[in-house]
């Protein structure tokens, strides 16, 4: 049954990431200016240009670059940068690990922050601090994240001296060091999801709370923070796993500008860059790959969802 | 985008209202402070004399909030950033709301017909959209805005363009669901023909779930317009729009902060206003708790 | 026309005046007199806050402004750039010319060897400038060396370079990418990889790389100027934005920015932690008019856009005066060409504009600039204004830095903001900028006596002469009016105060084999 879920929806995500190639070709095929000029710069003669194209291989007819590049990238070769020459794959094999910590972080600390919140308003049922809550939480919200960040920077770093402004240290070299350098640009992606997920916990709690299940629980004289905790809290927590899939789009539009802030080294920059500088091979494997990670993951939650869902989410259920 | 998505989860029960009395103020809170800010942006400027928001004074570059005549203080050109951040409103607000329309028109016809016909038009669009929405939208309105270059109606194309997909799956769910009800089957019946029938039958039902879904979008767009200005790729100089002024501010960041932080803070009323808007009406229709 | 290329162009010292038999005397770079005052240490890592990635490593391919950086620190050079456009000895301590500066003899230096032990001798400087001057390598220098015709070691550590043509700025070109001598060894083990993997005689070798963000070079304790280099690592970081360069350098993440606006001085200059260095410049900045294209293709347009145009009044505002205005000719005073005042030129008056405006019946252009630049926006909108008030309408057009070089290459724009960092040699400020139907001549301007002054002055052997010359080419350019100057290319480049020994260049290239931190 999974089994036949699963292949039916790869099936159907070959079409799209077809799809998805040929437009992000053509649209920067379409694009003025290309990676020669970015290398060369102003001022160069159009003999460099042309011998920089070459070694592109710019000067062959569109299509045959489309197939040749489709080709490669079903034996699994993505090609190699316009610009720097090194593969593709090495470029965002470099760039993912980071995109990937500092979304997690925020999602992680996003999560641990919205329960904590959310189940604080459920059980302590004061009017003023739920509105508080409310009225933070949609701050949060609308925050846009450069607006937000840019705060953080001019505080934080500039004016505390507290942490550092850009960079990045990986992982593996320092754990302080990549700490230091992870918690702004997670704080300023996280805000939005924290608001986001503390929103919809607690409005999905309380409207629990109205269910049979909990009234009857009640009335067998079950504690109410005990229900709160062991049942609603659980069965919440289901919606947010939705939540949280469908949000990886927005995520990674938010990690785009969040890694252009902060100079950090991962996709969405290298994205950007890769963009302005018609750098097309490495935007083609950049967009594939995230097409592909979009679809893995939604099909992952979509199964989690699925098994989870039947026995456990009440009959007056959203459908 | 993200409060779409709880209230595509919740709106089936959209018929059914309850409406507790703090409800009430859920709506007039925001819709007040909504109204006040696009009123202050659209007349404002035509009743309180002001300078106008492209008018240079190299002399007074960037004086700060409070200043005789500038009561915002002005930017690294010496222009009023009153002025230009009630000007620079209107900007973001048109944006957010001729790109939702757009989307939304588009969009929602797209769903509508996708829905209705089912079949092989249901396969087909449905899989083109779907190759629209594996791009993350910044990704996708950024290239669109470096293909048309910067100016207000590009940005509201690009923009525009990345939303016509999840209004699509909107409204082609909401027509699902009505497909199976009975009028539909009696209005088969009768013969009567099949645009009629979507026009006649199946937009006036979804409709609200969908007006309900691009209040909420506003702000996603303006929010988009904004980091498409920071990114470089906004609007054409030297018209105002909050976010090219945020972006604008950036050089002078260290040495004059209001310059992108009063739009900033413009921004942030207009985007938290709408959103506790679009879900005031939320609460009201499915029911359950405002804000 | 014989050499347009960007070895020409981006080598800021194509120092034809240089005595063709020049003689060097053998000894460290300059920073080298102060060392008595202050004794220079060993150790410490410098992060240098960049403002675009390098795009190789391989001196071949070399084609912007970090890579020539990078591979600065990773290769040196035969001979090196110094401050004033003076070429110093490096890897070579003498290069000659002789038989009309057709017959080059380059004298190297003793026992030097490559970072994988292969020994720097006559032939493997035969092998990189045969590598650089075979056309199927493809060099983007080879404009620059397309003229060698053979190149035979010819001594225990001399080479002889035959040309085909005479040329006395042989000696800039071995301080530019063909000068950095690459590992014969290293190219034929790596092959085409060789790129990623280089292998040179510099101060520093290759240590990490994330490719588009960050390299570090770790200290060489093989190099030939013991002590140096002091530093035991660089690393280079990649942070295209101004206002990230600057908060990370003030909260600690790199010790160097390379490029700070001005508008960005005063948070800096108060604080005691930072050195602040004005470079000065030797380039321009500059609108730019198109001149065969409506409406501007008419010369009283350009003018009255000229006169219309106030430099100084945008810098005060914007820049707290801190650009060098009234520039009316393409070059500065850090120049030896530098005029000063340029009779002819529309020096601000807006009267006068008024009038031609007036006799034009109007005039309305696009002007063009930079996306993501806020510095050039503020000062295309100052400029704007102040047209405005000659009754002039400009509208902005906004372009990515790759889509303006192309509409600049193909003369597709009306007018556009333009800075160019300029180089020593005042020729590099016009020569391929105005001669008739050079492709690099964004202006498009075709005027015989400007090519007749551009010629004249590559053929003078005397700097006096030449200077001469000059100044009437300064005032024949004031007649056809291809640009409205406003200010010097200015650089400013911040470090951490105790960064040192860094030589301050006006092309604003960095040589790291001296710098240390106390």
């Amino acid at each position: 049954m999974i089994l036949r879920t699963v292949t039916r929806r790869l099936l159907h995500a070959i079409p799209v990431l077809l799809g998805v190639s040929v437009l992000t070709f053509m649209l920067l095929n379409l694009l003025p200016g290309n990676a020669a000029l970015a290398i060369l710069g102003p001022g160069a003669s159009p003999k460099q240009i042309q011998i920089v194209d070459r070694q592109d291989g710019l000067t062959q007819p569109l299509w045959d670059r489309y197939w040749h590049w489709l080709t490669q990238a079903l034996q699994g070769n993505l090609g190699s940068s316009l610009l720097s020459h090194e593969s593709v794959a090495s470029l965002i094999g470099h760039a993912v690990p980071v995109t990937l910590e500092v979304i997690l972080v925020a999602q992680v600390v996003a999560l641990i922050f919205a329960v904590i919140f959310a189940l604080f308003a459920v059980v302590i049922r004061n009017p003023w601090v739920d509105r508080l809550l409310s009225l933070v939480s949609f701050g949060g919200i609308s925050a846009p994240p450069f607006l937000f960040g840019i705060l953080l920077i001019l505080i934080v770093s500039v004016d505390l001296n507290w942490l550092p402004a850009t960079g990045w240290i990986p992982l593996t070299q320092s754990f302080t060091g990549n700490l230091r350098t992870v918690i702004l640009p997670a704080a300023t992606l996280g805000v939005g999801e924290f608001a986001l997920h503390t929103r919809i916990l607690r409005g999905d709690m309380l409207e629990q709370m109205r269910e049979d299940y909990v009234i009857t629980a009640r009335a067998k004289g079950l504690p109410r923070r005990r229900i709160v905790f062991v049942h609603v809290l659980r069965n919440s927590l289901f919606v947010l796993i939705t939540v949280v899939g469908v949000n990886i789009g927005k995520l990674i539009s938010g990690a785009v500008i969040v890694e252009v802030l902060f100079a950090l080294p991962g996709v969405g920059n290298l994205l950007i860059n890769s963009i302005t500088q018609r750098d097309v091979t490495v935007v083609q494997g950049i967009v594939v790959f995230v097409a592909v990670a979009f679809v893995v993951i939604n099909l992952g939650v979509d199964l989690l969802y699925s098994a989870l869902d039947p026995r456990i989410r009440r009959a007056t259920s959203d459908g | 985008m993200a409060d779409a998505v709880a209230l595509e989860g919740r709106s089936a029960g959209l018929l059914r209202i309850r409406r507790p009395r703090h409800l009430t103020w859920a709506l007039w809170i925001p819709g007040g402070v909504l109204i006040l800010l696009v009123g202050a942006c659209f007349i404002g400027p035509q009743i309180v004399h002001i300078p106008g928001p492209n008018v240079v004074n190299l002399s007074l570059p960037h004086v700060g909030l409070g200043t005789p005549g500038h009561l915002l203080g002005t930017d690294e050109l010496g222009r009023d950033l009153l002025s230009r951040s009630l000007y620079g409103g209107q900007t973001s607000f048109e944006v957010g709301l001729a790109s939702v329309a757009i989307g939304l028109a588009i969009g929602g016809l797209l769903g509508l017909v996708s829905g209705f016909m089912g079949g092989w038009v249901d396969s087909v669009i449905m899989r083109v959209l779907d190759i629209l929405l594996a791009f993350p939208s910044l990704i996708l309105a950024l290239t669109v805005a470096t293909y048309l270059g910067p100016s207000e109606r590009n940005v509201i194309f690009a923009i525009a363009f990345f939303t016509v997909p999840s209004y699509a799956r909107v409204a082609r769910s909401g027509t699902l669901q009505f497909k199976e009800r009975e009028f539909l089957l009696a209005g088969e019946l009768s013969g009567a023909g099949r645009t009629h029938q979507i026009f006649r039958h199946v937009l006036p039902n979804i409709w609200g779930r969908l007006m309900t879904y691009g209040l909420l979008t506003i702000g996603v767009a303006m929010i988009v317009e904004a980091s498409l200005s920071f990114l470089g790729l906004g609007i054409r100089p030297p018209q105002a729009s909050w976010g090219a002024m945020i972006a604008e501010g950036k050089g002078y960041l260290t040495i004059a902060p209001q310059i992108s932080l009063v739009p900033g803070a413009f921004l942030f009323v207009a985007i938290t206003s709408l959103n506790m808007l679009g879900d005031g009406i939320r609460a009201r229709y499915s029911g359950g708790e405002a804000w | 026309m014989r050499r347009f290329g960007l070895a020409k162009l981006s080598m800021a010292g194509a120092v034809v005046a240089l005595v063709a038999g020049m003689v060097v005397a053998s000894g460290g770079p300059a920073v080298a007199a102060k060392r008595a005052a202050n004794k220079p240490k060993s150790g410490g890592n410098l992060s240098i806050g960049v403002e675009a990635a390098w795009t190789t490593f391989d001196p071949l391919q070399q084609n912007n402004f970090v890579s020539y950086d990078v591979d600065e620190s990773l290769y040196g050079s035969l001979l090196q750039l110094g401050a004033g456009g003076k070429i110093l000895p490096d890897l070579a301590t003498s290069l000659k010319g002789s038989n009309g500066d057709k017959t080059w003899v380059i004298t190297l230096r003793k026992g030097l060897k490559f970072q994988d032990g292969t020994p720097l001798n006559p032939a493997a400087v035969v092998f990189n400038l045969e590598r650089v001057s075979n056309p199927a390598n493809d060099c983007l220098c080879y404009s620059s060396v397309e003229d060698i015709k053979s190149v035979a070691a010819t001594g225990k550590n001399s080479v002889t370079v035959q040309l085909s043509t005479p040329d006395s700025t042989f000696p800039s070109v071995l301080a530019g990418p063909p000068g950095m001598m690459v590992s014969p060894s290293a190219v034929q083990s790596e092959g085409a990889s060789y790129a990623q993997h280089p292998v040179g005689a510099g101060p520093f070798k290759l240590g990490t790389v994330v490719p588009g963000n960050s390299a570090t070079l770790v200290r060489w304790n093989g190099y030939w100027n013991k002590p140096q280099p002091y530093l035991s690592s660089v690393t280079f970081k990649v942070m295209t934005d101004a206002t990230t360069r600057l908060s990370s350098l003030q909260s600690g993440v790199i010790q160097d920015d390379e490029d700070v606006s001005p508008t960005q001085l005063p948070s800096l200059q108060s604080n005691p932690q930072f050195k602040v260095t004005s470079l000065g410049g030797v380039g321009t900045l500059f609108v730019q008019f198109q001149t065969q294209a409506a409406p501007l293709n008419n010369v009283l347009a350009r003018e009255a856009i000229t006169y219309a145009t106030n430099p100084g009044q945008i810098n005060q505002a914007l820049f707290n005066g801190k650009y060098t205005t009234g520039i009316e000719s393409p070059w500065t005073p850090q120049s030896w060409g530098y005029p000063g005042k340029v009779p002819g030129y529309q020096t601000y008056n807006l009267a006068k504009a008024k009038a031609l405006v007036r006799q034009l019946g109007g005039l309305s252009f696009t002007l063009t600039i930079r996306a993501n630049d806020p510095i050039a926006l503020s000062q295309a909108e100052a400029l704007q204004s102040q047209w405005a008030q000659a009754g002039i309408h400009a509208q902005i057009a906004v372009l990515q830095n790759v889509a303006l070089i192309q509409a600049s290459n193909k003369g597709n724009y009306q007018a556009m903001l333009y800075r160019w960092a300029g180089g020593y040699d005042p020729d590099a400020n016009v020569f391929v900028f105005f001669l008739s139907g050079s492709p690099t001549n964004a202006s498009q301007l075709n005027d015989q006596t400007v090519d007749a002054y551009l010629f004249q002055e590559r053929a003078a052997t005397t700097q006096k002469a030449r200077k001469k010359i000059f100044f009437e080419l300064a005032k024949q350019l004031a007649k056809d009016a291809p640009r409205d100057y406003l200010s010097a290319a200015d650089w400013w480049r911040v470090s951490v105060s105790t960064l040192h020994g860094v030589p301050n260049l006006a092309n604003n290239y960095m040589q790291l084999a001296g710098a240390w931190m106390s």
